[in-house]
């Protein structure tokens, strides 16, 4: 656990020794902003016209901006998380230095856990930059704040999942930009395949559907906590740790 | 002679691996299956707005036949129904929806019992009903008494 | 401390490492030489677990490397040919990270870097970010994350690659105030390295095993010493093997002859010459006036000589090169 840690710290300080860190919460702090200042003004400009034309339409801060919003922001997650993840082995690999990782006496387990939580406290990060914008919300309305809390444990537990992804793609090559460009097309490709299923009814494309990252967010998105949701996200991360791990026994095997 | 050994630690290896995969792949459809089974929701919203009446719950729950409702509107409301509809689904094995655009899908909605204005059907096996909207969160309870 | 046999790692066609063997005492320091792509590398990454054999077995600090690499790991310092650092990280950030990752408890960290640091005189250089660092300050901090946990066994890879003559002279006195306490293995091309540094030295050329020895005994084999293969005709017993084998070792500069075969009427023998004589001629002579056949007479063990030439070659091109940066 301590090495965990130790890889975990060391991760975190390297990405805000480089640009990647600022570049990543810049780009969503822009993106996520523009989406923040769109929807309230609608949300604002709804709210007047329906009090000039005599009200009765119920408004609610909740569905109405922060739930798309927050889907929203997992769109936007789905296309920074290759950004984050892509340098993870890659570098290592081609600087040399995993050679002093692998004849440490560190297990693989603990490298590969403590990388993927050093992205993850990054996306946590991200997150946080989002909730700065949210908590305006809350200034100046009541929305209910247990959903959102709950739409953003959502949040953090799918991004745990893509940078699950992106950890074991980063294990097949030495060149970041190839990391990255597959981690992309991998989570855009994930994207894609629940859209497409989403209302057919015929058991493969229901299948396919389970198993999107997307589709577990819809509860968490509308502030309910299941648990199916929660085991599955669990199990994705945990099955694509699992296979970070034999991509890197099988290195040694490569090398 | 070496050649051998060198295929046979190699192919071990691959064996050994893929088995493990296997296995986990295994392990984790299970759990995922369990959890299904046994799923625990918590609404957080104020007016708990996604759960339904525990009346309702209690009535799916207990159903002995298996239920078919079809839904047919706009593809571009499926998800607003979904949000009600999945809720019914999730409670029970016996509940199947179904959701048909009749626009795109003429043929489908056409078997499924489709007539014009015609929202919900609800198809018991025994007889198919055509619950009104605002009429949605009783008719389980129409249902059972059939 | 080292034990190391039938090694043999294979890449899909190329056999990096073929067959080796060898040991090494506690407290020894060997050379490892051999020209570039002999696989030092290669054995050296099997040794520190970076690789798994393709057979034979690697035992460190009685431990296997395959079976117990954790416990392996714990007992090694390695350099690689390139020193493993973080070009975002300062020198001591660096050495505190490499520490814990090695296992130092937090109570001695400190003491250990600054203990490195010294030895490694690196210490102008401390707050520097490692990115910003001339090579010979990236081979020394390479240096100091190798011995900073104070292993029992080292594994050096060209560790005064880059250096310039006086850092090699302080690199060669930190290894041998090192040596005893800790048992060393550092490869290198440079026939000059071995020679300063190191007490025993294994040979390797295109993954095999070509010598191992003590660098006195190497040298002296090295310098101008002749193998030569030869072969006598027999039938019946007759000439006698022993007669044989003693009149040749009377031949003047021979060093000592060894049977190899006595079988289908032919004696065959392998005779090492003194440094510096040539035996070929006079051996004939002996053969020819006792009345025995010769059969064959050849020049033999030219593999010492090759690498020794190859090596000599290196080492001039590089004495070239330093000449001509003066």
């Amino acid at each position: 656990m301590k090495n965990v840690l130790l890889i975990c710290r060391k991760e975190l300080k390297s990405y805000f020794a480089s640009p990647i860190a600022y570049a990543v919460l810049a780009l969503f702090g822009l993106i996520f902003g523009f989406g923040f200042y769109t929807a309230t003004r609608d949300f604002v400009r709804f709210s007047f016209q329906s009090q000039m034309m005599g009200g009765g339409q119920t408004m609610n801060v909740n569905e109405q901006i922060i739930r798309p919003l927050l889907g929203f922001a997992s769109t936007v997650a789905l296309f920074l998380i290759p950004m984050i993840t892509m340098r993870l082995f890659a570098e290592e690999k081609r600087s040399g230095t995993i050679e002093l990782l692998l004849t440490s006496p560190v297990s693989d387990n603990q490298i590969i856990l403590g990388k993927w939580l050093g992205a993850l406290l990054l996306y946590l990060c991200v997150l946080a930059m989002s909730m700065i914008n949210i908590a305006l919300l809350f200034a100046w309305g009541k929305p209910d704040l247990k959903p959102v809390l709950v739409a953003y444990l959502g949040l953090l537990l799918q991004g745990g999942c893509l940078l699950a992804i992106g950890t074991f793609i980063s294990t097949t090559t030495r060149n970041q930009i190839v990391a990255g460009g597959v981690t992309f097309f991998v989570c855009l490709l994930l994207w894609l395949l629940s859209w497409f299923t989403a209302f057919d009814s015929t058991v493969p494309a229901q299948v396919v559907n389970y198993l999107s990252i997307v589709t577990h967010f819809e509860n968490f998105g509308k502030g309910v906590l299941d648990s199916k949701d929660v085991v599955f996200y669990i199990s994705f991360i945990f099955f694509a740790l699992f296979a970070t791990s034999r991509s890197m026994e099988s290195l040694r095997w490569r090398a | 002679m070496s050649h051998e050994w060198l295929k046979t630690r190699q192919t071990k290896y691959t064996a050994y691996v893929a088995v493990y995969i296997v296995v986990i792949l295994a392990v984790l459809t299970a759990v995922n299956f369990l959890a299904n089974r046994y799923d625990k929701s918590w609404d957080a919203t104020a007016n708990k707005e996604f759960s339904l009446a525990d009346q309702t719950i209690k009535v799916v729950k207990g159903l002995n036949r298996d239920i078919h409702i079809t839904y047919f509107d706009d593809t571009s409301r499926f998800p607003q129904a979904r949000d009600l509809l999945d809720r019914y689904s999730a409670l029970s094995p016996r509940l199947h929806v179904d959701y048909v655009d009749p626009v795109k899908k003429p043929q489908q909605a056409k078997s499924a019992g489709f007539r014009r204005d015609v929202n919900i059907l609800v198809n018991s096996g025994l007889r198919t009903e055509e619950p009104r909207a605002s009429a949605k969160k009783r008719s389980p309870e129409r249902l059972s008494a059939r | 401390m080292i034990k190391v046999q039938g090694l043999t790692k294979r890449y899909a066609r190329t056999v990096a490492v073929d067959n080796i063997s060898f040991e090494v005492e506690k407290g020894q320091i060997v050379g490892f030489l051999g020209p570039n792509g002999a696989g030092k590398t290669t054995t050296m990454r099997v040794l520190t677990c970076f690789l798994p054999p393709t057979m034979g077995t690697a035992n460190v600090a009685g431990f296997d490397v395959l079976e117990n690499a954790m416990e392996v790991k714990k007992r090694i310092g390695y350099l690689p040919e390139s020193p493993p650092l973080y070009p975002e990280m300062e020198v001591i950030e660096y050495l505190t990270f490499v520490g814990k990752l090695k296992g130092i408890p937090s109570a001695d960290l400190a003491r250990r870097i600054s203990d490195v640091v010294g030895r490694c005189a690196i210490g102008d250089v401390r707050t520097r970010l490692i990115g910003k660092l001339s090579k010979g300050f990236r081979q020394r901090v390479g240096l100091a994350q190798a011995i900073i946990h104070n292993p029992p066994v080292l594994i050096l890879d060209e560790p005064t690659s880059g250096l310039d003559p006086k850092q090699i002279i302080e690199i060669r006195e930190l290894l041998k105030s090192l040596a005893g306490e800790h048992t060393i293995i550092l490869s290198t091309h440079i026939l000059s390295e071995v020679e300063h540094s190191c007490e025993h030295v294994i040979i390797i050329d295109r993954g095999k095993l070509v010598a191992i020895d003590s660098v006195s005994n190497l040298t002296n084999r090295l310098r101008g010493a002749e193998a030569v293969a030869l072969e006598v005709e027999a039938a019946d017993g007759r000439p006698n093997p022993t007669d044989v084998q003693q009149r040749l070792e009377q031949v003047a500069g021979v060093s000592r002859v060894v049977m190899k075969d006595s079988k289908n009427g032919r004696l065959t023998f392998e005779i090492e010459s003194l440094q510096g004589r040539h035996i070929r001629a006079e051996l004939a002579r002996t053969v020819v006036n006792a009345g025995w056949s010769l059969s064959e007479l050849r020049a033999v063990g030219l593999s010492l000589e090759d690498i020794f030439l190859q090596l000599t070659a290196a080492e001039q091109k590089d004495q070239v090169k330093e000449g001509d940066k003066k």
